[in-house]
């Protein structure tokens, strides 16, 4: 025992350990997501289009265009992403506001949040979720060694972050915002903003919500289920959040065995997606659940330990900040498929069936996987020994030297 | 939140915290931060935050958030798994019923007259295909149909495959209703078009009877029909009903989970099945092919004397088995029911044959014997004539059954007396059901002997005041037949389990109503019937004669109540014929009843009609002997 973990720490302590950590488990991640949504989805896929792999081969396209977004996030040198984040901020801007305009977005579920390219499904403010992340991080790191008053913290992010929640409102979204405003918190903390003024915006973001919840009728709707699902119509939200329970149950500890799920005939709405850890519960059981919950624990480890090991604050602002993105998104979404949250539409990071947040969710580990090779470790064992045949295979530059300082 | 001291900027994980988190050794190998001059000191400010304990709290925040999700996952998948896993599976298990298969009904060579074939009924929901056409998604796609379009699209395109006016569709479409059944009886592959063309339409399992024959054996076999109570086929009338427990078979199930809002079974969830016990076929002794041709030249005749209505039974003269029974309306129209075993009519002089057979079992007459009839005889205070008038006449007994002479049959009948009268008619199963298979049978009625008045045995004896069934009529000559056994007569002779294990019908006890030589003498007088010759021997069933077939039989024409006086009517009569041929050694018994032809026609014409058929059908050999010719009436 003692050796064994001996064996890890000194793992750990390799100069690459956190790349490979990245790599790892977006890897597992994305191919079990793919499984089981293959298995998810098959059977509303064969109902709806006469073929099980429907939705299977449409997240497989998304995979492979994650997969170069991915290799996009790695490649180009992160000083080079820190100076177009402004562009690619504006540019989704643009965006937000054109899919609100009927005839370009299309309204699915009630919500105007996609544009349809070529047969595939785009969402904008999927992309909005990392430029925001990078711009916002640029703008908060330029104050050194952290935005000590209120005003250099609030000024320019915050009015920003604004708009894109009234923007994202507008579709109208509540899963997405609140996406967004983790990604603000987290960019504020990270970026050393002053507690009271995390405290505020915490509170209010809080409040921000539950008014948001309340206000549209379905929301609410859900709530109520949620706080007092004995009183609620079974048949209405409450019966989501009981199918899902129903079908965690199912699995017990050893599951049903990939494929023998029950809820995913027409039980379990929404199974591929924002409640697809129903499904992992019930054919994988608590072993695969639980693997899942692990990866995530990794990711936030791997990813925390990325951004403490970078010496450009920017790089770990931004690290840390897509780290948490990632993590609370996928505690959320754990969170209402196993009865702690109310439902909200937050999909579950990298495994949720979803073209576009799959896709950007490999592009953040792109940039994480880059980050990782610019540890300061990381970037002098690669410039001393070389790069990998792989990194050579991919293209990959050597990573640039860090730089402690930055104006 | 406790803070490192403020002049400790980086990197503060070097000195112990005050709450002593952060003694932790950096991890080996990092490198030392590059030294620096100092940094600024600025103790009015407030104090910069430590990224690194932001960090920490960070990664403890977001474990901890997994940790509680996973600690909630152990309650739900290994906790309270038993009690929701009970609820789920509640919710998903459903009772599949297996139908069985109705059994066939098939005549004496397996030819079927009844059958099940699968079917689906077509069924939808038109208040929810309102609904989906007209939700705001679909109202906003250009292009898209109006739900009065869409279900005209569905009408038009079911009467197109179905190759039926699309009308009635549309109109069970347009109905604010929640269920309509569209079409009862679809066949499965057009219904299986139907639903991929539209999926808002439904279907149900169901089954259809054939009935590959027609109407032909209709009164028989009966009719059945989709029972929405009982889920299956179930019959109406005739054996369908009488059956119905022999030919339904066992429904059998499955207890599977299926979909949620279908009954799609999801794949391996098979918990308990009992398979379908298929029903039993059931083999009929009726000659599908003589049925046929029995029922036709029924219909045809009652059509051509315009008869209310008619019946005609044919049964194997050792056997007793039901080869065919024919039932026909006015103008040869199909009947509902079966009025050959369920309606009695009085017989007439059809029955005469209880009177000389009891005669010859007792001794009492040979056929030759001769006695003088006069016009009319009194019995109690009644006075009979015969058919025709006449004077005192010298007649033999061949005579008096073969011109049916009503006062020379009561004089007979007075010698042999009521008690050996009724004996006969009990023998020969007259009063009593004959146990066919069929249902609502009656077993006719003859007034109890205790009631008889004086003037009851002036009318029993030539056939009135009595009633039989056409059945009853046959089964009492087939003891004549049968050299006196009569057999009492069967309409199924085997039942065929679904494993193929054929049951018999066990025989029906015969019944021994005369001696062999009686039944012989009676085959022999009854020829006279049939008997061509110059008037006055010329017997009343002449037409009924078939060339090379001696043939016995009987007329008969019985007055009809007429019921607005209670009284017998004058000019309504049920016209009666009972006979068997080859008269020496019969193969064929055949009874027929007209209601109330106006002519008064006799039913001998369509005796000699079907024996022909039977003779050629049976292969029955041709007998060379001379027809038997006999005196009836000597010259006064």
């Amino acid at each position: 025992m003692r050796a064994l973990g001996g064996a890890l720490s000194q793992w750990l302590g390799r100069p690459l350990t956190s790349l490979h950590l990245v790599l790892a488990v977006f890897g597992l991640l994305t191919a079990l997501g793919l499984v089981m949504v293959l298995s998810a989805s098959s059977v509303n896929a064969y109902a709806a289009g006469g073929s099980s792999y429907g939705v299977f081969f449409r997240q497989l396209a998304f995979a492979v265009l994650g997969a170069g977004l991915f290799w996009l996030g790695l490649r180009v040198p992160p000083r080079r992403w820190r100076a177009a984040s402004p562009w690619l901020l504006a540019g989704c801007l643009v965006l937000l506001a054109l899919v609100l305009v009927p005839g370009l977005g299309a309204q699915v579920n009630g919500s105007r949040s996609w544009f349809r390219v070529a047969g595939l499904s785009l969402q904008p403010s999927e992309i909005t979720k990392i430029a925001l992340a990078l711009w916002g991080a640029h703008v908060l790191v330029r104050h050194r060694p952290a935005p000590r008053r209120w005003r250099q913290a609030l000024l320019p992010m915050v009015p920003v972050a604004m708009l894109i929640f009234l923007l994202v409102m507008l579709q109208p979204d509540l899963g997405t915002t609140i996406s967004l405003g983790v990604i603000v918190v987290g960019l504020l903390w990270f970026a050393g903003a002053p507690l009271g003024l995390l405290a505020l915006i915490g509170t209010l973001g809080v409040v921000g919500v539950v008014v948001l919840g309340v206000v549209a009728s379905y929301r609410q709707s859900r709530l109520t289920a949620f706080l007092d699902p004995a009183n609620a119509d079974p048949l209405g939200p409450a019966y989501q959040a009981r199918q899902a329970l129903y079908s965690l149950a199912d699995g017990g500890v050893f599951g049903q065995g990939l494929g023998q799920g029950r809820a995913k005939w027409s039980y379990l709405p929404n199974a591929d997606n924002d409640f697809i850890f129903a499904i992992i519960g019930e054919e994988l059981g608590f072993l695969g659940a639980s693997a899942v919950i692990a990866l995530f624990v990794t990711l936030a480890y791997t990813g925390l330990r990325i951004a403490a090991r970078s010496v450009d604050p920017w790089i770990r602002v931004v690290a840390a900040t897509l780290t948490v993105w990632l993590v609370v998104q996928a505690a959320i979404n754990i969170g209402y498929v196993v009865g702690l949250l109310p439902v909200t539409g937050i999909p579950l990071p990298l495994v949720s069936s979803g073209g576009t947040s799959l896709a950007l969710a490999l592009f953040a580990g792109g940039l994480l996987a880059n980050f990782a090779r610019h540890e300061t470790d990381a970037a002098a064992a690669l410039r001393t020994h070389g790069q990998g045949r792989l990194a050579r295979l991919l293209g990959l530059p050597p990573p640039e030297p860090g730089r402690v300082r930055t104006t | 939140m406790a803070r490192p001291p403020a002049t400790l900027t980086r990197p503060p994980s070097r000195l112990p915290s005050p709450r002593g988190r952060d003694d932790r050794p950096l991890p080996p190998r990092r490198p030392a931060p590059p030294p620096r001059s100092g940094p600024p000191r600025r103790a009015r400010a407030p104090r910069p935050p430590d990224p690194r304990r932001r960090l920490r709290v960070g990664r403890l925040l977001l474990v901890v958030l997994l940790v509680i999700a996973a600690g909630k996952l152990v309650e739900v998948q290994a906790i309270s798994a038993g009690d929701l896993a009970a609820d789920a599976a509640k919710q998903r298990m459903t009772r599949l019923v297996v139908p069985a298969e109705r059994g066939a009904i098939l005549d004496r060579d397996g030819t079927p007259l009844a059958f099940s074939v699968e079917a689906k009924a077509l069924v939808a929901n038109p208040r929810r295909i309102a609904a989906d056409w007209s939700t705001p998604e679909i109202r906003n796609t250009p292009g898209a149909p109006t739900p009065e379009q869409r279900k005209a699209a569905i009408a038009q395109g079911m009467g197109a495959i179905l190759h039926t006016d699309p009308a009635p569709f549309y109109a069970a479409l347009m109905s604010d209703r929640s269920y309509v059944v569209l079409a009862p009886l679809v066949d499965p592959t057009a219904a299986r078009t139907i639903r991929e063309q539209f999926p808002e339409i439904a279907q149900e399992d169901r089954e259809s009877r054939q009935y590959p024959a027609g109407d032909v054996g209709g009164s028989v076999v009966g009719s059945a029909s989709w029972s929405m109570d009982k889920g299956r086929i179930n019959g109406n009338v005739g054996l369908e009903s009488a059956e119905d427990k022999v030919l339904a078979g066992q429904d059998g199930f499955r207890i599977v989970d299926t979909a949620e809002g279908s009954d799609a079974v999801i794949p391996g969830s098979t918990r308990a099945e009992q398979p379908a016990q298929a029903g039993t076929e059931v083999v009929l002794t009726l000659d599908a092919d003589l049925q046929y041709t029995v029922q036709q030249k029924l219909s045809a005749y009652v059509a051509r004397t315009g008869a209310k209505d008619g019946s005609a039974v044919v049964l194997d003269a050792q056997t007793g088995q039901v080869l065919s029974l024919a039932n026909a309306g006015a103008g040869g129209a199909p009947v509902s029911g079966d009025p050959a075993v369920t309606t009695p009519f009085e017989p007439g002089s059809v029955n005469k044959a209880v009177t000389f057979s009891a005669a010859l079992e007792a001794g009492l007459i040979r056929p030759e014997d001769v006695i003088t009839v006069p016009g009319n005889i009194k019995v109690a205070d009644r006075t009979i004539n015969d058919a025709w008038s006449h004077g005192p006449v010298p007649m033999t007994m061949n005579g008096i059954l073969g011109k049916s002479s009503n006062v020379g049959t009561l004089m007979t009948a007075q010698r042999v007396g009521p008690d050996r009268f009724a004996d006969m008619l009990g023998k020969l199963g007259i009063g009593t059901k004959t146990g066919v298979e069929l249902p609502g049978e009656s077993g006719g009625s003859v007034p109890p002997r205790d009631d008889w008045s004086g003037s009851t045995f002036g009318n029993l004896p030539i056939g009135q005041g009595l009633s039989m069934t056409t059945l009853q009529m046959a089964s009492m000559y087939q003891a004549i037949a049968n050299d006196g056994v009569r057999v009492p007569p069967r309409v199924i002779s085997a039942t065929v389990a679904p494993d193929g294990v054929r049951t018999p019908t066990p025989a029906p006890e015969p019944v021994r109503a005369m001696s062999p030589q009686t039944a012989e003498t009676m085959r022999q007088m009854l020829q006279s019937v049939t008997q061509s010759g110059k008037s006055p021997n010329e017997g009343t069933g002449a037409k009924a004669a078939m060339d090379g077939y001696p043939v016995a039989g009987k007329t008969g024409t019985a007055q009809q109540v007429d019921p607005t006086c209670g009284c017998y009517a004058k000019s309504t009569y049920w016209i009666t014929f009972a006979g068997m041929f080859p008269a020496d050694h019969p193969r064929y018994v055949v009874a027929l009843m007209l209601d109330a032809p106006p002519g008064g026609d006799s039913a001998a014409p369509l005796f000699h009609d079907i024996g022909s058929y039977l003779a050629a059908h049976g292969n029955v050999p041709v007998s060379t002997a001379p027809p038997r010719q006999v005196p009836l009436q000597l010259t006064p």
